[in-house]
């Protein structure tokens, strides 16, 4: 995982920042009990932030897909909530490999479900190309 | 329920041609209970949210969800996406309700999540019900746009549906799309339609014809089903007769056949492609529990819960397999 290779923050504050986590932090820092989190996958991300250009070239791209009104979109925005369906969903993550020359997986775009995830699948794809 | 179907019915007007028991059945407003249908039947139930704008209509409805469904309605945040969400929900639990003849009423209703996450009816145990009680022997299965909710029934141990409205965009290059997740084969039939509206219509046709056949065994379009499932379409030879295979819709003037190519799927699969106020494709995929030469049947019925049901005409079958 890519995300070791930068310079390492105490776990407790990066997960803190992370603006899409739901729910409270166990004091021990560590353990997650809800929210996306646990629904993307078993792995415990230990960086959940994404560059700010990097969510804002998702948000300029989902907000064309969906015509939706600029500045609707936000990081947090659930495609779900902005009215996208699977074949609106395909079409973003089309999008995206061909913005940012990556290749994403199958199972890697069905676990997306915020503009915040598909920034987070990007970097890690990014990171792996490199 | 609070309503009274009596007077409800006094007001509305009996449709002039009831075509069978079941159509004489649903005539009026709306009934308490529902002729489950049989393997070779579909009832396919079409729900406009346009149509549902009263205050005290949604009101009620709320009222027949879930805890768990209430609070995730409270959490949407876009109230379009709240209304279509709540519509879908009880458009699910009054109609399964109305198939078990009102025995289980439409919030005792249970659900589950089946193999590849396909959403089934875990039905009380005859312990709580009566010990005579057998549920009805149906699937279903429901998808929902923001202009439409559908909801099919069958008798049939599977069913896959989907709505996708006419013209909605497409913004990717659909012959990068297919070369990328469709099969070879259904690429060269985009590449013969040199035509954009054309060619925007048959993608759609192969993206909601996968969509129904990935919620027939799932919950949906998932990596492998997009190219798992290829169809290709071909003119109706005039040998057949379509009657002899569907019955209950109209064939389209230029209706197709539909050959499905399914990899690592041993069932037999029944495709139709519906096309309802020549606004929305409607596609169904129906498991063949058995290979008999009957036909299929369909109802294609418009609701509004609690409101109205009666039989929707502007249907046509644009496609089907054999």
């Amino acid at each position: 995982m890519a995300s070791l290779s930068s310079a390492l923050q105490p776990l407790s504050s990066a997960l803190l920042r992370c603006p899409s986590s739901q729910g409270s932090l166990r004091s021990n820092g560590v353990s997650l009990s809800f929210g996306r989190l646990q629904s993307s996958g078993r792995r415990l991300r230990i960086f959940c932030e994404a560059k700010p250009e990097t969510v804002d070239k998702v948000i300029k791209i989902v907000t064309k897909q969906l015509a939706i009104k600029e500045g609707s979109v936000k990081a947090e925005s659930k495609f779900e909530d902005l009215g996208a369906d699977s074949l609106d969903q395909v079409e973003i993550v089309m999008a995206l490999e061909e913005e940012f020359k990556i290749n994403v997986d199958e199972n890697g775009a069905e676990a997306i479900s915020t503009v915040q995830d598909a920034a987070e699948l990007i970097e890690k794809a990014v990171s792996k190309a490199v | 329920s609070a309503f009274s179907y009596a007077r409800l019915a006094a007001n509305l007007t009996m449709h002039s041609k009831p075509k069978s028991q079941f159509l004489r059945q649903v005539c009026c407003c709306s009934t308490s209970f529902l002729e489950p249908p049989t393997s070779r039947e579909v009832h396919v139930w079409c729900l406009f949210p346009d149509e549902v704008h009263q205050m005290s209509p949604l009101c009620s409805y709320e009222s027949i969800l879930s805890c768990e469904e209430r609070s995730i309605l409270k959490q949407a945040k876009n109230k379009k996406v709240q209304k279509e969400y709540l519509l879908t929900r009880i458009l699910v639990r009054i109609l399964i309700a109305k198939y078990t003849g009102g025995v289980v009423d439409a919030t005792a209703l249970r659900f589950e999540r089946g193999k590849l996450g396909k959403p089934m009816i875990l039905w009380p145990s005859p312990s709580n019900i009566g010990k005579l009680w057998s549920p009805p022997k149906i699937t279903f299965n429901v998808s929902h746009t923001r202009s439409l909710i559908v909801c099919a029934i069958t008798g049939a141990s599977q069913v896959g549906i989907d709505v996708e409205e006419k013209d909605r965009v497409t913004r990717t290059d659909l012959i990068r799309f297919g070369r990328r997740k469709f099969s070879e084969m259904e690429v060269a039939q985009l590449e013969q339609l040199n035509e954009l509206e054309a060619r925007k219509q048959h993608f759609l046709h192969l993206w909601t014809l996968k969509e129904s056949y990935g919620k027939a065994v799932g919950n949906g379009i998932v990596g492998t089903t997009l190219r798992d499932a290829a169809f290709a379409f071909d003119d109706f030879s005039s040998t057949l007769k379509f009657k002899e295979y569907l019955t209950g819709v109209q064939a389209h003037e230029q209706v197709f056949t539909i050959e499905a190519n399914i990899q690592n799927d041993a069932n037999l699969w029944k495709f139709v492609l519906l096309q309802l106020s020549n606004s929305h494709n409607v596609p169904l995929c129906v498991h063949k529990d058995v290979s008999v030469g009957d036909p299929f049947h369909l109802q294609i019925m418009k609701t509004i819960p609690l409101m109205k049901d009666e039989p929707f005409f502007e249907a046509v079958a644009l496609g089907m397999s054999i």
